[in-house]
């Protein structure tokens, strides 16, 4: 796939130049939003809910690998084989060796952000393994050679129009745009493809240290089913997933479904602890892959571990007015939105993604939604600082906020300057920002300045 | 604190399982056959899959009139042939309508999704207020655990909520 986070303005302009796109994103985002604040609102002590899966989160990561030790004791004590990758390529060399081992021909994978964020399915493509996507939005962006615009949502961005068109080219079905015979036509296409997929690939919701467990949230049954019908189960999952005891999942049961997708509790909830015994069912052996690929960067800045706690809910991204305009491609980058604009910088580094910090209007629409209370908002000025420090950003940039921070130390000259503009102001020469007007109107400068009426209307009452 | 019994977190679970799209039959031992008689016969089942059960309800749902009856699954294949899968479950959690499966020997979760249609039947001695009680319960010591929450169901076409995606369009929760 092809990442841009670094043409982030100009993938910006193109999407929301793209009524289409913006009337789907519209659709989809207000829907999702509506029926949030009813399923949040039921619960009365939410706010206590967000702080609990906080605390656990923050202790947690703060005793990481202690947690990531215990996981992996348990789990193997259970019969499921651990295995730690430090990048992307060593993730997916551990998953093809897997593959090779059975000389795996199909693999049917269940939504999972970690996997797009190495390009595992390419690989293994690219590697003679066909591989396919089973969640029905995953499945749709991959028919279109898209990438995943929301975390949970991946195909929010396409109407029933668009995707019934796709089906029609990519599976030669006849037309129609129907969601119940688009998900039919799916639902065929795919169980198929479980049925003969010996390799099954999924993410992880949570990693329990205590008792070595893995545990899968899902609507579909799809991830159940990748997770069951093969003969061999990878799961793939970054380090910060973990969390300590099976009790704590009591907390993330009652905010990720209400967070994710406006859901009381989702349709399945899969924990495994140890393969499959009993015949037909599989999976015969199971393997965890814990993927690091730039997480210990977060963790050894005070700073921004927190972003780990993410749990990768997507609620941020809903809630956020830039990214409800541009919708998730204008990102380029896997993680998107709000806590994505964090950890893409954070973790492949600030020179690569330097735009996405700035694309925020800092309104802390993200803290106040986001289920684990991570403080996006002073994490993205944090690394704007960082960007401008490291000199990233452009150097007019830097030289204009030099001049205006002069003027307003100075009071004369704060005030001279006023005058100044405002005499040119009225002889009819106004400054031109052609880039910054071309979308909306320039604000005319008032007559007088704030000060100037102030200082009048003392006057008037004394 | 109020002390809540079992007819209270019965009908709390049932609230929560319609309101996500479950059908909830309180029957009998003896009404079972019937009931899922009828089940057949509105949802047009020929193959079924039954649970061992180990009581009486073995030898009820024998007699039932259908195409095929299999009970010892011998492929994934197989399974996928079935209309229908009558299972038992472990535990019901009332605060979300959610039906707790522990998996053991004769358990197959593929049995559980396979299927268009899903019958569970289950005792009233199986409910448990809240995910707190189930966790304390279990205390960590299973193989896996598989948790349902309604039928199979997708939005991700516009949003439109569509049911019987990958895994079953219909749940019934038969109770004793």
């Amino acid at each position: 796939m092809n990442y841009t986070p670094l043409k982030f303005k100009e993938n910006a302009l193109k999407a929301l130049r793209n009524t289409n796109l913006r009337k789907n994103l519209t659709r989809a985002i207000s829907h999702t939003l509506s029926k949030r604040v009813e399923v949040v609102s039921e619960l009365p002590n939410w706010e206590d809910l967000r702080q609990r899966a906080h605390d656990i989160k923050k202790h947690t990561i703060e005793n990481l690998s202690h947690y990531l030790e215990l996981f992996e004791k348990r789990a193997t004590e259970n019969g499921i084989k651990v295995l730690r990758a430090k990048d992307a390529s060593e993730a997916k060399n551990y998953v093809l060796q897997i593959a090779r081992k059975i000389n795996a021909k199909l693999c049917v994978k269940s939504k999972s952000m970690v996997t797009e964020e190495i390009g595992l399915r390419e690989f293994l493509e690219e590697n003679g393994i066909e591989t396919v996507e089973t969640d029905l939005g995953e499945f749709i962006v991959q028919l279109a050679g898209e990438m995943p615009s929301h975390i949970t949502a991946p195909a929010m961005h396409k109407s029933r129009d668009e995707i019934g068109k796709l089906f029609s080219e990519k599976l030669g079905v006849e037309y129609t745009n129907e969601p119940e015979k688009l998900t039919s036509i799916a639902r065929e296409f795919l169980r198929h493809k479980f049925l003969n997929a010996d390799l099954g690939i999924s993410g992880a919701n949570f990693l329990i240290a205590e008792t070595g467990s893995v545990v899968i949230v899902e609507n579909e049954g799809n991830a159940g089913l990748s997770t069951t019908l093969p003969k061999i189960h990878i799961v793939i999952t970054g380090i910060e997933k973990v969390i300590p005891r099976l009790a704590d999942l009591t907390v993330f049961f009652k905010i990720l479904g209400r967070s994710a997708t406006a859901q009381r509790f989702t349709s399945y909830v899969s924990i495994i602890n140890a393969p499959k015994k009993s015949k037909p069912d599989s999976p015969e052996e199971i393997y965890v892959i814990l993927l690091d690929n730039g997480r210990t960067n977060l963790l050894k800045s005070e700073k921004l571990k927190q972003a780990l706690y993410c749990i990768k809910c997507g609620a941020c991204m809903l809630a956020c007015p830039i990214y409800q305009r541009v919708g998730g491609h204008a990102y380029g980058s896997i993680y998107l939105g709000p806590i994505g604009s964090v950890l893409t910088p954070a973790q492949f580094g600030l020179d690569k993604a330097t735009p996405l910090p700035f694309a925020s209007s800092l309104c802390g629409k993200c803290y106040e939604i986001c289920p684990v209370k991570i403080e996006i908002p002073h994490l993205l000025v944090w690394l704007r600082s960082q960007a401008v420090n490291s000199g990233f950003t452009s150097r007019f940039e830097k030289l204009i906020f030099k001049l205006w921070l002069i003027g307003m130390k100075n009071h004369k000259l704060y005030k001279f300057g006023s005058k100044f503009l405002r005499y040119f102001y009225k002889l009819g020469i106004k400054p031109k920002f052609k880039k910054w007007s071309s979308e909306r109107a320039f604000p005319e400068l008032a007559e007088k300045s704030f000060k100037e009426i102030w200082e009048k209307l003392k006057e008037t009452e004394a | 604190m109020k002390v809540v019994g079992e007819t209270d977190l019965i009908e709390r679970f049932k609230f929560e399982f319609e309101r996500v799209g479950g059908i909830f039959i309180e029957t009998t031992s003896q009404g079972i056959f019937n009931n899922i008689s009828s089940i057949i016969t509105t949802e047009n089942i020929a193959r079924v899959f039954i649970e061992k059960f180990e009581n009486e309800i073995d030898d009820i749902l024998k007699n039932l009139s259908v195409t095929q009856i299999i009970t010892q699954p011998h492929s994934i294949e197989q399974l996928a042939q079935i209309d229908a899968s009558i299972t038992g479950c472990d535990f019901l959690v009332a605060e979300t309508g959610t039906i707790v499966f522990i998996h053991k020997e004769n358990r197959f979760k593929s049995s559980i999704l396979l299927p268009r249609i899903h019958i569970i039947i289950a005792d009233r001695g199986k409910i448990c207020s809240t995910f707190e009680e189930l966790f304390a319960k279990t205390a960590g010591k299973f193989d896996s655990i598989f948790m349902v929450t309604g039928p199979s169901r997708t939005a991700d076409i516009e949003k439109v909520i569509v049911p019987g995606v990958h895994g079953p369009q219909k749940v019934y929760l038969l109770l004793i």
